[in-house]
């Protein structure tokens, strides 16, 4: 479970302070998928950041499974991100060099998992976006709808409490777009991981239970 | 992070940038091969010399005849202590080929011990013998100088002023100074001036400094009737000798040492500069261009310290190959012409991948770099 209470982020800009949150406030139960939709530079990306454990807020209080986040050093940050929480970004992000297989394993590296059982496991997950057939295949060679679920399967493969995925088809056709959409459903639906998507979608914010609209870094309204 | 897996992830990204680091793995290698080479080579040739000296007993002691009654005859008691013990008479003299060549050499009459003292090698012919000092022959030993110079090898013959002497060896010797070496027996024959130079060399094994001490006295013994001609200096006592160690040999192995390691040192500051620069560029240019992939490895349990042995051990590796490379082409140069030295290599080879630690040194800055990104360059896009 997630609990944020008055979470602000300044960014110090030389001189100048950027306010990307202000006393944002808001609970994800277990199980819950919630979307965040906001203009450009609302805070929707420092809001998914902080969730995730990437940043620390200014002030305000984070829990994560009743642990307050902000009293964590960088080890345990890594690690509770390793442990519970998956990412998937708009721009993909896989590494180049390494084949579909190798990117989804690259979560149990850094777990000390052996060769073998990351092997096993990153396949199994692969299977489960329908990648089966595609593990040796570079990102290059794979379209963006696959890459995508490329993606989701590494942000899966460690068995995550929480997904976290900043306009993940931002960068899609529409029926990559819905196909990433109807995996991510699928996840929260039979394992119970909640996941927080940003987009500029509205159909797809229609198909999660919970809307938070940001407008310049504050929640306006809880829609739905 | 397991350490094969440290392994597996550094060497993917270096085949990504597969000419660049084979370029910095060919320089280090190059670096490492040119120390550990002149390092072989001067360690080989003093631990040759130094063998040569103990074999034979190892430091030489001189003993310089200041006193102008004494003559070599009254010192020939000693080579009944000392086996390796050398009397030399030297003059300077001009001498002639046949051919009306003309140089001006140092002429040497000694006793056959001279050669294992002075660890003189024979080039060709041999060197002066015990006969040719009973039977007085006029004969000679000549170096390479003296031969180039005069146009003369064995079998021919030289004159020194009215006399005419066979030159029966060629000897090989260092440095320019041209010397001809004659017996003893018939110095009194050739030399013309007696403004001569006497001297015995001994080669002894013992502790030089105590040996020295024993020659003093037994030469304050036997002459101790011989007194009264005290004089500030060297002299020793009031008797006309001075006995000293003699460093030549040793010196020269240490100056030799001493300049190699100089011309070494200067190697591995250029092969730091060029190849430890190389490195730092190289993963520089990694970390620039993996800002997004670092934060993505940060955003998926990579710790700081993960990332930073990381990048650290891509230069590591980079400097091993490196020196495998080098190890590889010096072992088998070493083998071919080098003289199979194989202890005396790896004990350079060893020496010289000192080098490496500097270019891991180097690896650190842009390691750190690296281990600096936050984790939220991976949010951050260019969206
Ligand atoms: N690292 C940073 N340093 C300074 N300002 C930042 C930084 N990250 C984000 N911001 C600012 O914070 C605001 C919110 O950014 P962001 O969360 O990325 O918005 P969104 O994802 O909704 O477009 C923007 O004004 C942005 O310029
Ligand atoms: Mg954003």
């Amino acid at each position: 479970m997630i609990e944020m209470t008055n979470i602000s982020k300044v960014y110090q800009m030389g001189e100048k302070k950027v306010e990307a949150l202000r006393e944002v406030s808001m609970k994800i139960e277990p199980g819950e998928f919630i979307a965040i939709m906001g203009p450009s530079g609302s805070g929707k990306s420092t809001l998914l950041a902080i969730m995730g454990c990437l940043e620390i807020p200014t002030s305000g209080r984070y829990l994560f499974d009743k642990k307050e986040v902000s009293n964590l050093t960088d080890d345990e940050l890594s690690l509770l991100r390793n442990e519970k929480i998956g990412f998937v970004f708009q721009a993909f992000h896989l590494l180049p060099r390494f084949s579909a297989l190798e990117n989804v394993e690259l979560p149990l590296i850094y777990k000390k998992v052996a060769k073998d059982e990351r092997e096993e496991r990153a396949r199994r997950c692969l299977e489960q976006v329908g990648l089966g057939d595609r593990i040796e295949h570079a990102p290059s060679e794979l379209s963006g709808g696959e890459q995508q679920r490329v993606a989701i399967a590494r942000a899966l493969v460690n068995s995550p409490r929480l997904i976290l995925a900043d306009e993940p088809t931002g960068n899609l056709d529409s029926t990559s777009a819905q196909e990433v959409m109807d995996i991510l459903s699928l996840l929260n639906q039979d394992k119970k991981i909640m996941i927080a998507v940003v987009t500029h979608n509205p159909l797809i914010a229609e198909r999660v239970k919970k809307v938070y609209h940001l407008k310049d870094g504050q929640l306006v309204n809880e829609a739905k | 992070m397991r350490l094969s897996d440290y392994l597996y992830l550094a060497k993917k990204d270096l085949t990504n940038y597969r000419l660049r680091s084979s370029l910095i793995i060919l320089c280090i290698c190059v670096g490492i091969l040119s120390s550990t080479l002149n390092l072989y080579h001067t360690s080989k040739r003093a631990e040759e010399l130094i063998s040569s000296l103990e074999n034979l007993g190892g430091q030489m002691i001189s003993i310089w005849v200041q006193d102008k009654e004494i003559q070599l005859e009254d010192l020939f008691f000693l080579s009944s202590y000392f086996p390796y013990t050398s009397y030399e008479v030297s003059y300077w003299q001009d001498i002639r080929s046949f051919r009306k060549t003309k140089i001006s050499v140092s002429i040497i009459a000694t006793v056959p011990e001279y050669q294992q003292v002075h660890s003189v090698k024979i080039k060709e012919g041999r060197f002066i013998s015990l006969g040719d000092i009973n039977q007085r022959r006029k004969v000679c030993v000549v170096n390479t100088p003296v031969a180039s110079g005069l146009k003369i090898g064995v079998g021919k013959k030289i004159r020194i002023g009215e006399d005419e002497l066979r030159v029966i060896g060629l000897s090989k010797e260092e440095g320019m100074s041209k010397r001809v070496i004659i017996p003893l027996s018939i110095s009194n024959e050739i030399f013309e001036s007696d403004s001569r130079n006497l001297e015995v060399v001994i080669l002894t094994s013992g502790n030089p400094k105590a040996v020295k001490k024993e020659i003093e006295r037994m030469l304050k013994k036997r002459f101790s009737d011989k007194k009264g001609r005290t004089r500030q200096g060297f002299l020793f006592e009031s008797e006309g000798f001075t006995v000293s160690i003699a460093e030549g040999l040793l010196e020269t192995i240490k100056n030799q040492r001493l300049t190699s390691k100089m011309i070494v040192l200067g190697i591995w500051v250029v092969t730091l500069i060029l190849a430890g620069g190389g490195i730092i560029n190289l993963i520089m240019l990694s970390v620039r261009q993996r800002y997004k992939e670092i934060g993505v490895m940060r955003a998926y349990g990579a710790k700081k310290e993960e990332i930073f042995y990381l990048f650290l051990l891509e230069g590591i590796l980079l400097s091993v190959y490196g020196l495998l490379l080098a190890g590889a082409i010096g072992a088998s140069y070493v083998g071919l012409f080098g003289g199979c030295k194989f202890l005396i290599f790896l004990r350079e080879l060893l020496w010289s991948s000192i080098i490496c630690i500097g270019i891991g040194i180097c690896g650190c800055f842009p390691a750190r770099l690296a281990a600096g990104i936050s984790p939220s360059e991976a949010i951050r896009d260019a969206n």
